[in-house]
């Protein structure tokens, strides 16, 4: 039963992903991505790390994708419906990034089929307390460096979108 | 049948090939920018599920690094989406076929 749900994100994922690329109109694959995004916070709470679920749902649902629907709104010239993206004829740039795309597919389930570890996953409980405790004694540095490089960048972000005076 | 970590190998495998085709197809900005956050996540997938290989005294490991991931991806995203609207205010589109010199 806890096994269908498994299946059920491992599929919304892969095809909402394979719907946002393939669409052709963006605001169709941003939408898509929501759904994508949800998928892949419910497979990382199978993978036993709730903490993480969590603060991706808030990150990438609650923030990126957002984000996304505010930079498509400002860089299209006419409204949100008529939006389409760029899509001439299927043409051999195409059939190449497809060929591409399958080819590092292959090449990486074949990589894992050799030497990927088959362990499977058992629940051990949350693992909030872990984290804490490594934030805050191990990983120290990196944890602050990481919050000044985010302040930095959201700096720079407003001071680039702003309007300038001459 | 377990779920075990081969499973989580396989999506992240999936994820990562669609969101490559997608940044290389480059038809849009905003859908590369999509397809780089499908290969980050791919990655944050990979991280999260080989932190359940080892022992419990570096099982943080792998979930912090997904972590840090997560933000610097959140912070590049911001970025990302910065230029890309001055790049609109310049060039009045954002198909990157049709930018093509950055002087005037």
């Amino acid at each position: 039963m806890i096994n269908l749900v498994f299946y059920f994100f491992a599929f919304l994922a892969i095809a909402a992903a394979l719907y946002a690329v393939s669409t052709k109109q963006i605001i169709r694959s941003v939408f898509a991505m929501f759904a994508c995004f949800f998928a892949i916070s419910g497979l990382l709470v199978f993978a036993q790390s709730d903490f993480i679920a969590i603060a991706h749902l808030m990150i990438y649902v609650g923030g990126i994708l957002v984000v996304m629907v505010f930079g498509i709104m400002l860089s299209q010239k006419a409204s949100l419906s008529n939006a389409v993206l760029h899509n001439k004829s299927i043409s051999l740039h195409q059939y190449l990034a497809l060929l591409a795309c399958v080819a590092l597919f292959v090449i990486l389930m074949y990589f894992f089929y050799l030497y990927g570890p088959n362990t499977p996953i058992h629940y051990v409980g949350s693992d909030i307390e872990i984290i804490g405790i490594a934030l805050l004694t191990k990983y120290l540095l990196p944890f602050e460096l990481v919050s000044l490089l985010l302040l930095a960048a959201f700096i720079f972000t407003a001071m680039v979108t702003r309007k300038n005076k001459n | 049948m377990d779920i075990n970590i081969s499973h989580f190998l396989f999506i992240s495998a999936a994820l990562f090939a669609i969101g490559f085709y997608a940044a290389i197809r480059r038809r849009n900005i905003i859908l590369v920018l999509i397809g780089i956050e499908l290969m980050v996540n791919a990655a944050v997938i990979n991280l999260v599920a080989f932190a359940n290989v080892n022992s419990k005294a570096n099982a943080a490991d792998g979930k912090l690094m997904a972590l840090f991931a997560i933000v610097l991806s959140a912070a590049a995203i911001a970025l990302a989406l910065a230029i890309v609207v001055k790049v609109y205010q310049y060039f009045n589109t954002i198909n990157p076929d049709q930018i093509e010199e950055f002087k005037n």
